[in-house]
């Protein structure tokens, strides 16, 4: 009887020292958003921005919306078979950064990201996360975006025409015309996948296991 | 002690009750887990024990591993590993420290599939079953979510309202299977009993002006009943329908734009009625006509597509005017110009009118190819609609429409084929040969060069071998290049990727001029994916059904690759079972990424009874000497025999899929029994079938004897190839004739009951296009038997019947047919107390003659007859030869035929004569002809076919003018006075489907 005693305690004790590490806090159709995941956004986000990662409930629902997008492009581009980067493209990123933002030491990007809590690794995939997304908006919704002469000429009359005097204005529209071209499709283009985006959240399954990371109700 | 124990009973419960107190992962939680990283691996475990996959899949997954080391990314890589399977819908990592490093355990809570959707219901269809779970759009095997339940369950229950059942009570009911996690779900429903309509409330213009009246309305529906006071039952089809029909009664009114819309219904649940709501709309008045040629009312309506669409636009306008066009250039106005003009005379009238200037009339007098090397004008020619005057086309075939689409099917044919340079051209010619409006088309061909493959490179087949595809590509070194055929090599290389699991393989071709002029190098890269195996084939809705039936059925089984081919194979042949109503397939989990997947097959068991019944009647020449004592007209006369048939089938006896069934005709040429039990795939083997059968017949349909037969019989059917299949056979019967109108002397010989044992075999090849009605094609067939004393015969007798039939195509429309039939029937003995000159019984005896042997008789009128009655006695050889030429008469479905019968039932093999005039009245040995003309109507179970004969050389008999009891006096007295008869030169056959 002492001995089961005894079994019963260890049993006891054991399950109550165990610690959940980690598991899934939010799945995406066929996607899913693990806890560290989120966690690990944030962290990332301080990096690039050179902030103190907050990693309140605020903050961590706000990286959770996030990560949602992430998924449903990453689902998309799966689906669509888009070109993805790979390890060595992820590696070149991150060589990239190191040599425009650490003067290419790597020791201090090791030392940077392990303040953060990040390993370079994580840095690189996330350098090739943003390099995906920018195909994907390129492939997918830049050559949807119609921009006219007649959209080129209002942007240019709103935004560089009042400091101009008249003589000048159709020189500088002839210059400036490719750089707004480019820009007024850069925002069509960031609308498309907006629109997209929302569209994708009320087609696609989005199941909150992590209850708290759920936004609160409007009202 | 007391206490100690109070303890360890805590703990236990603590850790069954599923009460797992934790440390829960904070916000900084990274920080208080570094401390694990690094650490060893002890143990890895799942809870529950008990996952929906299989151990070593599972760890395979992972990129945690035992005895290795713990970093936080493996576990976060580990849980998306396991939920991209698509089993889980959660799963929770915790770790507790052990004396020797760590012990990780997932918890995970795994998915459910849809499994069976099923409806019980207390309901008349409709809705019928199958419609109801279809309104549910539960998929069979995507995962289930109890989301999706209250959504399902309302759609049903719209579908009850649609159809009459205002107040339904709809329970579902869950079943959770843990085999495969499949959920079945039930849905039971009691729906009362259906509503009615009540008289339509109609908003709208429905004056007398309008054309059409609220009355009219009404009518129209036919939702009120039939001759009976009060409105009918609602289903959804009558609704839907009413609506539609009061739709075109607007159209009949040329109120074209006509809207007509149910509003609502509003359902009365205590009347258990419901009122339509009907709003409309008559439009204006819509008037078509055409100026300038003649265009009939029904024309415009064949060619002006506004009719058939409901609607009048722009676009249906101008396709009527393109439609038009083209059918009087059909007639030889190639030059026909349709002008579409829309006038809205005013508020409520619309005039459309087409003005056709028609021009001169052409005659498309000559077609001509130039230039044309590589293909044969034949060939060309087979895939062009334009075709010159012909005796069908006596102005030709033409129009601009025609022309260009040839233009562009001529050149797909050169550069599919490889001639990726190839021009076409078709010039016309007015006034062909200095005749005016003659006109003649010029194909001008430059075929340039024929590329061909220089070399074939495939790069990307790694995990599948595909040399054995390789020789079968289109495109292989020194073969024709074209895009055509690299489609055809990639349908090739993904189906066979397919069949072998790959479902998500991808294929992309590219090409580089090759070393040579016209030669091309060719790439072909395959992405092969992912191989997907099966995990296991799971079977739902037997009921009744035994498991090893079905399961002999797959074609699928655990571990070998995932092949929707195979997949659909095995639906084929449960199908082919004939005892499922419906079998639904599918793969469990489709989006999840696993690599073996379960294989779903649903199934829902066919009624197992039916019953069918029929009533009918033969009306041909069976009359004249029916009655047992009148011995006048021994070849018959028109008469009507009623017929009523009751057939019981059983099907899926015991679970095994074999069929009992009983057949009963009762008529006044016959009564007959029939219980037959047909067991499929004897032996283990699909290929063999057998049957046993127990007969009772008692048939007047030789008029000579009434023959009553009682016969047992076992067959084996072996289907050696789909066309070719082989019957072995072993009868036994009692056969007996009894009113026999023949001589009196040989009544004691003939009239005796005798047993027949007989085992025989059957051989039919039937490579016809389609056996109702064939236009090319082969059909054999051989019967060989044997009767001897071994087998339990008192008479002992072979037979050999052959027939051989062959259709040939004549040109596109013309079908020539033909049949030779040929039969022996050699006695091996001659038992006492039979006759002598032909010892086989009456009844086993050929008899022939009628619509599917020789036209030239009625049913069963050939060969030898008795030279006192003249009645028929049958013979022991035969042999027919039939020849037609089918036709089109009118229109699509009535065709023609001309026909040559030929042949007759000979006394014996040495009598079979091709002469053709009769050596003597009690000789019959010789080939009687007939030919004829006949109609064939086609319906879809065959044609409908009336022949009309006429028989050159009729036999000529004696038959006696009295009836039986004169004949046995005046042939005792020696006193009996023939009388000379013919068999009429003129028959007609009516029936269902081809003579042969």
């Amino acid at each position: 009887m002492r001995k089961i005693a005894l079994l019963g305690l260890t049993l006891f004790l054991s399950v109550v020292s165990a610690v959940i590490v980690d598991g899934v806090a939010i799945s995406v159709a066929t996607k899913v958003i693990i806890r560290s995941e989120i966690d690990q956004r944030i962290r990332l986000t301080a990096f690039f921005n050179g902030a103190q990662p907050d990693l309140s409930l605020k903050e961590r629902r706000e990286a959770s919306q996030r990560l949602i997008e992430q998924k449903l492009v990453e689902r998309e581009m799966d689906l669509g078979r888009y070109p993805r980067s790979g390890p060595a493209a992820s590696h070149s990123l991150l060589a990239a950064y190191v040599k425009n933002n650490f003067h290419g030491s790597e020791a201090a990007l090791q030392a940077s990201a392990s303040t953060y809590g990040l390993t370079p690794d994580e840095i690189g995939a996330d350098l090739a996360w943003q390099a995906d997304l920018l195909t994907f908006l390129n492939l997918r919704f830049r050559p949807a975006v119609q921009v006219t002469d007649e959209n080129i000429r209002k942007y240019f009359g709103e935004k560089f025409a009042p400091g101009l005097p008249p003589a000048q204005h159709e020189a500088a529209l002839s210059d400036l015309h490719s750089q707004i071209e480019e820009q007024l499709t850069t925002e069509g283009a960031d609308r498309e996948l907006d629109a997209w985006l929302k569209d994708q959240r009320k087609r696609t399954k989005i199941e909150y296991v992590d209850k708290d990371l759920m936004e609160p109700d409007p009202k | 002690m007391r206490h100690r124990h109070a303890i360890s009973i805590l703990a236990v419960f603590l850790l069954n009750a599923g009460f797992i107190p934790r440390i829960e992962a904070q916000s900084d939680a990274r920080a208080g887990f570094a401390a694990f990283e690094g650490q060893k691996i002890v143990n890895i475990v799942f809870d529950p024990v008990r996952q929906p996959l299989e151990g070593r899949e599972l760890f395979e997954l992972l990129t945690v591993k035992k005895d290795g080391i713990y970093r936080a990314a493996d576990v976060r890589t580990s849980i998306e590993k396991l939920y991209a399977t698509g089993r889980y819908q959660d799963i929770q990592v915790d770790v507790t420290p052990d004396a020797g490093g760590l012990l990780i355990r997932f918890q995970t809570k795994n998915n459910w599939f849809i499994g069976q959707v099923s409806a019980e219901t207390d309901l008349s269809e409709p809705p019928s079953p199958g419609q109801i779970v279809s309104a549910t759009r539960l998929q069979l095997g995507d995962p289930f979510d109890s989301l999706q339940v209250p959504a399902a369950l309302e759609n049903v229950r719209k579908l009850l309202i649609d159809n009459g059942y205002f107040e339904p009570r709809i329970e579902p009911e869950f079943i959770y299977r843990d085999h495969a996690e499949q959920v079945d779900i039930v849905i039971g429903i009691k729906a009362g009993k259906r509503g009615r309509y009540e008289t339509p409330s109609i908003s709208g213009n429905t004056s007398v002006d309008a054309g059409v009246t609220t009355k009219d309305i009404i009518k129209a529906t036919h939702w009120r009943r039939f001759l009976l006071p009060g409105y009918r039952g609602v289903t959804l089809s009558r609704t839907r329908s009413g609506i539609g029909d009061v739709r075109l009664r607007y159209e009949k009114a040329n109120r074209l734009l006509a809207t007509v819309v149910l509003a609502s219904m509003d359902n009365d649940v205590s009347r258990n009625v419901a009122e339509p709501k009907i709003s409309v709309d008559p439009g204006p008045l819509v008037t078509v006509t055409a100026t300038g040629a003649k265009v009939s009312q029904k024309q415009l309506r064949q060619n002006v597509p506004i009719y058939e669409e409901h609607t009048v636009d722009a676009d249906l306008l101008a396709e009527g005017a393109v439609n038009l066009r083209a059918y009087f250039q059909a007639q030889g106005y190639f030059d026909t110009e349709v002008h579409l003009e829309r006038e809205d005379v005013e508020q409520e009238k619309t005039v459309i009118t087409y003005s056709v200037d028609r021009g001169v009339r052409h005659r498309f007098a000559n077609l001509e190819f130039r230039g044309n090397k590589y293909f044969s004008t034949k060939i060309i020619r087979e895939r062009m609609f334009l075709i010159p005057r012909t005796f069908e086309f006596p102005r030709g075939r033409y129009s601009e429409a025609f022309r260009r689409r040839d233009a562009e099917s001529i050149l797909d044919l050169y550069q599919s084929n490889g001639f990726r340079d190839a021009k076409v051209n078709l010039r016309v010619m007015d006034n062909y040969g200095n005749k005016e409006g003659d006109l003649a088309v010029y194909v001008e061909i430059e075929e340039g060069a024929q590329y061909l493959v220089a070399s074939l490179v495939i790069k990307g087949a790694v995990k599948l071998d595909v040399t054995p595809k390789i020789q079968t590509l289109s495109s292989q070194t020194g073969q024709i290049f074209s895009e055509f055929n690299v489609a055809t090599d990639r349908e090739t290389i993904i189906q066979y990727y397919g069949a072998n699991g790959f479902s998500n393989a991808t294929f992309e071709w590219s090409s580089h001029p090759g070393p040579r002029p016209n030669t091309v190098d060719l790439q072909f890269i395959i992405d092969e994916g992912g191989q997907q195996f099966v995990r296991e084939v799971v079977t739902s809705g037997l009921r009744t059904t035994q498991p090893r039936l079905v399961n002999r059925q797959l074609t699928l089984n655990p571990n070998s690759p995932l092949s929707p081919a195979a997949m659909a194979e095995t639906q084929r042949k449960l199908y082919d079972l004939g005892i499922f109503a419906q079998v639904n397939m599918a793969v469990q989990n489709p989006d999840g990424n696993e690599d073996r997947k379960y294989v779903i097959y649903d199934l829902e068991e066919a009624h197992r009874y039916s019953v069918t019944t029929g009533v009918g009647a033969e009306f041909a020449r069976i009359g004249g000497g029916n009655a047992i004592s009148d011995l006048s007209n021994p070849g018959g006369g028109p008469g009507f025999s009623p017929r009523l048939s009751v057939d019981v089938t059983r099907l899926n006896f015991l679970g095994l899929g074999q069929t009992l069934s009983l057949q009963g005709r009762l008529s006044t040429l016959q009564k007959r029994a029939v219980a037959n039990y047909f067991v499929p795939g004897i032996f283990n083997h699909r290929n063999f079938d057998s049957t046993f059968s127990l007969l009772y017949d008692d048939t007047h349909d030789v008029r000579t004897f009434e023959s009553k037969r009682e016969e047992g019989s076992a067959q084996i059917a072996q289907h050696i190839s789909k066309p070719l299949t082989f019957f072995y056979r072993f009868t036994y019967r009692r056969v007996g004739a009894s009113n026999l109108k023949i001589d009196p002397l040989l009544v004691p010989l003939l009239g005796q009951s005798v047993r027949v044992g007989i085992a025989s075999f059957n051989l039919v090849q039937d490579r016809r296009d389609d056996p109702l009605d064939p236009h090319k094609g082969i059909y054999n067939t051989l019967d060989t038997a044997l009767a001897t004393r071994a087998f339990g015969s008192q008479t002992s007798y072979g037979r050999i019947l052959a027939r051989n039939a062959t259709y040939y195509r004549l040109g596109e429309k013309l079908v020539f047919a033909r049949e030779t039939q040929f039969g022996l029937q050699p006695a091996f003995s001659v038992p006492t107390q039979s006759d002598p000159t032909d010892p086989i019984p009456l009844p086993e005896r050929f008899y022939g003659g009628g619509g599917s042997t020789d036209r030239a008789f009625p049913e069963n009128q050939a060969g030898p007859r008795d030279p006192l009655t003249g009645f028929p006695v049958g013979g022991s050889a035969l042999f027919f030869n039939s020849t037609e030429l089918r036709f089109p008469l009118y229109g699509l479905n009535v065709n023609g035929v001309i026909f040559e019968d030929a042949g007759n039932i000979y006394t014996s093999l040495g009598n079979i004569s091709f002469r053709t005039r009769q050596p003597g009245l009690t000789d019959f040995n010789y080939m009687v002809h007939a030919v004829g003309f006949g109609i064939r109507y086609r319906t879809p179970v065959g044609p409908i076919r009336i022949d009309l004969a006429y028989s050159i050389n009729p036999p000529r008999f004696n038959g006696y003018p009295g009836n039986y009891n004169q004949l046995v006096q005046c042939s005792a007295a020696g006193t009996c006075q023939a009388s000379l008869q013919q068999i009429s030169h003129f028959q007609f056959f009516f029936s269902i489907g081809q003579a042969f």
